[in-house]
């Protein structure tokens, strides 16, 4: 089976396939007739990553079908360095390989030979959560960034409606105070006052992410996973979820 | 608790026998290790091949599978985790062929007489404690100065003091700055000399002298006596005791997703 597709903005396509690298190094990417989408586990099976790139954020789509692809996505990222916005990218297969084109003032096509990867089993996860929030990405960045200052664990706290804490926690501590009103919360929603730490280097390896996306949908509860959706140029939806550190 | 070590071993000069005893042990989940000449094939991401010789092969209680040879410490072949594994004789050769689903992966040893087999189920359930090493001592000090004496504030780790960085800088109960070199291991004349350089380094840049305190858990005779002529102070740590106020801190690994997974 082969199929063609042309995403319009390289430079997105490579801020996902970098975080999905640094969650695993190969990937079964499902490519169908509704889009294109990837899940992946990190070996220690502390995060999740979930990506859907529906058709209609393709300039060409042509799939038949479903078809599973596996590539080694560090090889893909090595390619997709070069990118340069506005570059456009075509992705096909053919027999035993994928081919990826880069289009801008030149030509370049890549192949990788398509590898047998297995779409992992990813069990339902039961998730209920008591804190939602909508922030500017880049407001998230920099309080992670922040965090990452003083240590390794990140704390999220939002004990009423109108506050979200942002937390690094070790011997010394840096917080970020989100309070409703200022320009980078965009909305807040708390049904019970939460409290959650998380591994920053786990939460730094979607970091990238922030870079594509304006706004970022955050969600937690004590003591339980944290979900950050990005939606990229609209259409396409990124899911990270990362579960907690123990207590 | 432990079931006194009951184990079974036998040698072989008969391979329906063996083949018997082989399927047996690994059909109790026994850790089962067989000395044998035997030949291995490896198929999966790559390939490979072995032929006749010695060696221990050994299957773990989960199945992990591990083939060596009588020198180097690693094993040549190995399954870390097996979908599957299935013993038969074939033409007066067993053979062991362990499968791994994902990624597919076979290894099949096929054993010739003559054949030993120890079979034993072991019981296991202690923690596994991974010593300090001298960033994770620093670190357990700069969040517990107390270890060290009452009243210290430790502000910062990596001080870096002209060319050279001291491992902790901080004050005493007094306001007196604070110089601490630490060392894991026994600390000898050279680590004095090493703090005596952060004390001249730090004396001569802010000229307030600054107290140097050697941590470790012992001090050689050299060391007591480069210390006393130079004006610096020994403080001898407990690992061990360092290791608990570790233990007890909150902060854990990160918990699997799969634990929130529906039931």
């Amino acid at each position: 089976m082969t199929f063609k597709v042309i995403y319009p903005e390289a430079k997105y396509f490579r801020s996902i396939i970098e975080a999905v690298s640094k969650v695993v190094d190969e990937v079964a990417i499902r490519v169908s007739e509704e889009g294109m989408s990837i899940k992946a586990l990190d070996p220690a099976k502390v995060s999740l990553i979930d990506i859907a790139l529906p058709a209609s954020s393709f300039i060409t789509y042509e799939v038949s079908g479903e078809e599973v692809i596996g590539v080694s996505v560090a090889n893909l990222v090595k390619v997709l360095k070069k990118l340069k916005k506005g570059d456009q990218l075509e992705i096909s297969s053919v027999g035993d390989y994928i081919n990826v084109a880069v289009e801008s003032q030149l030509r370049r096509k890549y192949s990788f030979r398509n590898i047998d990867v297995q779409v992992p089993e990813i069990p339902e996860l039961s998730l209920e959560f008591d804190v939602e929030a909508m922030l500017l990405a880049e407001a998230f960045k920099t309080a992670v960034r922040d965090a990452e200052v003083v240590g390794d664990t990140v704390e999220f706290e939002a004990s009423d409606e109108s506050t979200l804490i942002i937390r690094g926690v070790n011997a010394s501590k840096v917080e970020t105070k989100i309070v409703a009103g200022m320009p980078s919360l965009i909305s807040l929603s708390v049904n019970k006052p939460s409290r959650s730490a998380y591994s920053l280097e786990y939460l730094e390896k979607v970091l990238s992410l922030t870079g594509v996306s304006e706004s970022i949908t955050l969600k937690f509860s004590s003591d339980a996973p944290l979900y950050l959706e990005f939606r990229i140029a609209g259409e396409g939806v990124v899911k990270y979820l990362l579960a907690p550190k123990s207590i | 608790m432990y079931n006194s070590l009951s184990y079974m071993y036998r040698e072989f000069t008969d391979v329906n026998e063996a083949l018997k005893f082989i399927k047996e042990s690994i059909g109790l989940r026994h850790v089962t290790i067989i000395i044998a000449p035997c030949t291995v094939e490896y198929y999966g991401r790559g390939s490979s091949s072995l032929g006749l010789g010695e060696r221990v092969i050994l299957i773990k209680q989960d199945g992990a599978m591990l083939i060596h040879r009588p020198t180097g410490y690693q094993p040549v072949n190995w399954q870390p985790d097996i979908s599957s594994i299935e013993v038969k004789s074939e033409g007066g050769v067993i053979e062991i062929a362990a499968v791994r689903n994902d990624p597919r992966e076979m290894l099949v040893v096929k054993l010739s007489l003559p054949i030993k087999v120890l079979s034993c189920k072991l019981v296991d359930s202690a923690d596994f404690t991974k010593y300090l090493d001298e960033s994770g001592v620093r670190d357990i000090i700069f969040k517990h100065p107390e270890v060290l004496e009452d009243g210290l504030r430790l502000v910062e780790k990596e001080k870096v003091i002209g060319d050279l960085s001291v491992d902790l800088f901080g004050y005493d109960k007094n306001g007196n700055p604070v110089l601490i070199e630490v060392k894991r291991v026994r600390a000898d004349g050279e680590a004095v000399l090493q703090l005596f350089k952060y004390v001249e380094e730090y004396r001569k840049s802010s000229g307030i002298k600054p107290r140097g305190i050697l941590v470790a858990p012992e001090r050689s005779q050299g060391a007591l006596e480069l210390l006393e002529k130079l004006g610096l102070e020994f403080k001898k740590v407990n690992l061990r005791k360092l290791w608990k106020l570790k233990a007890e801190e909150v902060e854990g690994g990160s918990r699997s997703i799969l634990e929130f997974s529906r039931r």
